[in-house]
């Protein structure tokens, strides 16, 4: 702390002191001031009645008689005994005023102005300054007896004693003031001293403090606030040293324990590299594991399928075989039934082999989007499960416009199709229903989307379930035959390549997954844009 | 009353005090002053009681400062009693008005005196004062109201002799006498203010009374005058012993602190030898009374 800043505690008190005992002296003296006027008024006041009261009480007689002999005489008297006394007037309802003063008196040719206006029923009195030397209290007493008004008796007092009292009052209120400020001067400046000295002293010791100096120590010893804020100081700065002995302490250890913490964290993100690269690559494999089970299951369901499309002609082929075999036993192959024979043959292999071609192209890979008929590619899927439906008696419905289409990746939509159908398939095959039936019902719901209902009547998923069915690996066929990814990768395609969404409900005859696919991929995407401005 | 009191100090033991002095200063030992006051002269001052005190506290005052160890101040209401105490010797002095001196004490017993005036040569006449609008002259007195001072002979004497003179009666039968009244001051208030025709004053109170107020002079009038010095004379006893030594230091009062402090506020009357001859004008003026009134009587 500077010099200045200690200057500053001690001038704030010393003129919070003196400011406040000279408000207070200077206030208790206004006060006093008009108190003692009023005080002073009051006390002349009484004796002015007194006097008056005496006055009259003396002349009473002589006033009814009219003996003013008397009353001059009197009044003389009270006025030489009297030196407070300037004058008196005795003012008769009728006959002459009379104006008696130590040194004359008279009879007045006239009523005095300055006098006659204060006449009145009641006592009063009045200040006046009869010349620039002479000032009176004018004191004007009604005169009357027995309710009968006499007069008034007028006496001027002299102010002398009450302007020497109140220059008194004034020169004790000025000494009191010079004394006051004398004292706040002398008493203020050790006041404020006494106070902010040892402030100061600690204030100064706590700036070496927080300039790291801890072996300072307050010599300061009192019996009092300061002294325990003194004590408080050492034990402090003890405190701090301590403090400062352990934090270096603790400083070493931390050191020691970040070095220590840094190796580990170098090895932890080396380590942390390779596992990450070490979980990708894995995840990488088991996506290809899955891509490839996909395909895999999806050949054998496809193998099933021809398996299914083949029965009827491989059947019919071999009937044609066996009616070659009769008829040339029985010689009756002849020319045109051996070329009707063979081109019924060839019919049912082209048959067989359009049937491959089908397959084929339905799983053909297509990598790039194109625009296909919605209809054109349900049906087909409906197509090659044809023959395994009809054995498991299952009936389809499709209800799609033949005029809707999208942009995308048939394949794929096809793949996602063919899950949901085999699923209802598979459900109701397990499950044993009757009458089982699969309704696809394909309808706009919002300006560029479809919705694609796969619904069925085979009692519909548990709801225990529910969120799991779109996991990985996740089945609920008992025979060992699903593999529980059909569902997952549905999903991933639907919501990852076709920008849709792909979810799950019951109704009241079984599950229906719903398919909810924009025209174009990206649609959505371009409508959010525009309407939200941004690029 | 305090201010009667001090009257009286002012009239009687002043000059008293100023005797004292000298003997107390000329280192005779305990002097005795044993003064005599003739009390219906003096009554007008104040009340006995009063005068016995405050002549009891001044003389003691003042004789501790001359010391003056034995004083003593009698009043007697009548002049027989006091004439009695002066000649057995009992009192030293006595102060009483000049004709009552001059009728009932013993011309060979007194010594000269001194007496109060207002001015060296001023006297203190008696007068007789009257309304300025009703009466001109003496003969306009009949019939009319008149106030005299209370138990003052020479006042009634003088009054008695002008209307003898004048009217060849008695002024109790010329006058409608009021009740007299004991201060002169009062005597000219209430003639000022028509409570009487005329009056007898003395004319120290007159022209205090028409300094306090001049309108007094321009209401009232002087109709005539009989030339007093003072009210009461005070002569020695012939064998008082420090009636020289008083006499000669009397005059040098004025030289003394305390009596010239009093003197100062009380205005004091300067102090005059008053010689045992001066008395004999009174004697005249009382034979021209008894005169006047044998002549009246015998016609």
């Amino acid at each position: 702390m500077s010099f200045s800043g200690r200057n500053k505690i001690f001038i704030r008190v010393f003129t919070v002191f003196g400011t406040l005992v000279l408000a207070i002296t200077l206030v208790i003296a206004l006060m006093i001031i008009p108190w003692q006027q009023r005080s002073l008024e009051q006390i002349m006041y009484t004796q002015a009645v007194t006097v008056s009261q005496s006055i009259v009480q003396a002349c009473s007689d002589a006033m009814i008689s009219q003996d003013f002999g008397f009353i001059v005489e009197h009044n003389v008297e009270v006025l030489e005994k009297n030196a407070g006394i300037h004058y008196v007037m005795i003012s008769p309802l009728r006959g002459e005023r009379i104006w008696i003063e130590p040194k004359q008196w008279k009879i007045m040719d006239k009523p005095d102005a300055r006098f006659a206006k204060f006449e009145t029923a009641k006592n009063n009195f009045h200040f006046l300054d009869l010349s620039e030397s002479r000032k009176v209290y004018h004191f004007v007493y009604p005169v009357s007896f027995s309710s009968i008004e006499w007069g008034w008796l007028h006496i001027g007092f002299s102010t002398d004693e009450y302007d020497e009292y109140l220059r008194n009052m004034y020169q004790q209120i000025f000494i009191i003031t010079g004394i006051s400020i004398v004292l706040i001067l002398g008493v203020g400046y050790f006041f404020a001293r006494w106070i902010t000295l040892p402030v100061s002293t600690i204030s100064q010791l706590a700036t070496l403090v927080a300039e790291g100096d801890l072996s300072v120590k307050s010599d300061i010893k009192r019996n009092d606030e300061i002294g325990l804020l003194s004590e408080s100081f050492n034990q402090m700065v003890a405190s701090l040293r301590e403090s400062k002995t352990h934090l270096q302490h603790y400083s070493e250890e931390l050191e020691q324990e970040v070095d220590r913490r840094t190796h580990e964290l170098d090895d932890l993100n080396q380590s942390l590299d390779q596992r990450v690269r070490d979980e990708v690559s894995r995840r990488q494999q088991q996506e290809e594991l899955l891509i490839r089970q996909s395909r895999l299951a999806a050949m054998g369901e496809m193998i099933g399928a021809i398996a299914h499309q083949w029965r009827q002609p491989l059947n019919a082929l071999g009937l044609v075989l066996q009616n070659m075999q009769l008829t040339y036993n029985q010689g009756k192959l002849d020319d045109v039934f051996m070329s009707r024979s063979m081109e019924k043959s060839e019919r049912l292999i082209t048959k067989m082999s359009t049937t491959i071609d089908d397959f084929r192209n339905f799983f053909k890979p297509n990598k790039e989007p194109e625009q296909f008929n919605l209809h054109g590619a349900i049906a087909a899927v409906l197509e090659l499960l044809e023959a395994t439906f009809k054995n498991n008696n299952i009936h389809t419905e499709l209800n799609c416009d033949e005029q809707f289409s999208i942009n995308g990746l048939q394949g794929e939509f096809s793949q996602v199709m063919l899950n949901l159908l085999n699923n209802a398939r598979d459900t109701f095959i397990e499950r044993g229903t009757s009458s089982p039936l699969v309704s696809i019902n394909v309808q706009p719901i919002r300006v560029g989307w479809y919705s694609i209902k796969v619904s069925d009547n085979a009692g519909g998923i548990a709801t225990d379930i529910m969120n799991k069915i779109y996991d990985p690996y996740f089945t609920t066929r008992s025979d060992g035959k699903g593999t529980g990814i059909g569902l997952y990768m549905s999903k991933m395609i639907v919501e990852n390549t076709m920008h849709g969404t792909l979810t799950a409900e019951n109704d009241t005859e079984g599950a229906v997954f719903i398919v909810e696919v924009p025209k174009v991929p990206g649609f959505h995407l371009q409508i959010e844009r525009r309407r939200t401005g941004r690029t | 009353m305090i201010l009667s009191v001090r009257s009286f100090v002012l009239k009687v033991l002043i000059p008293v005090f100023i005797l004292m002095l000298p003997g107390a200063l000329y280192g005779q030992g305990p002097a005795r002053i044993n003064m005599g006051f003739y009390f219906p002269s003096i009554n007008d001052i104040a009340d006995r009681t009063d005068i016995e005190i405050s002549l009891t506290f001044w003389t003691k005052e003042l004789t501790e400062e001359v010391a003056v160890t034995e004083s003593h101040a009698f009043l007697y209401d009548t002049v027989q009693t006091m004439r009695k105490a002066f000649d057995e010797g009992e009192i030293d002095m006595i102060i009483a008005p000049p004709l009552v001196i001059a009728k009932y004490f013993d011309r060979a017993m007194l010594a000269d005196g001194f007496v109060g005036v207002r001015e060296e040569g001023l006297n203190n006449s008696l007068l007789l004062l009257v309304n300025k609008d009703r009466i001109d002259t003496l003969k306009d007195l009949r019939g009319k109201r008149i106030i005299l001072p209370v138990n003052d002979e020479l006042a009634e004497v003088f009054l008695d002799t002008l209307t003898l003179k004048t009217f060849k009666k008695s002024f109790k039968n010329i006058f409608s006498v009021a009740q007299p009244k004991i201060k002169n001051n009062r005597i000219v208030l209430d003639l000022f203010f028509d409570k009487a025709d005329a009056a007898i004053v003395y004319q120290g109170a007159f022209d205090v009374m028409a300094e306090l107020n001049p309108q007094i002079l321009t209401k009232l009038k002087i109709l005539a005058s009989y030339p007093v010095r003072a009210k009461n004379f005070s002569y020695f006893h012939k064998d008082y012993p420090l009636r020289e030594l008083l006499t000669q230091k009397a005059m040098s009062y004025g030289e003394f602190p305390r009596a010239k402090q009093i003197l100062a506020v009380y205005k004091t009357p300067v102090l005059d030898y008053c010689k045992v001859e001066e008395l004999e004008m009174f004697d005249t003026l009382y034979a021209e009374y008894l005169e006047l009134k044998k002549q009246v009587k015998g016609n």
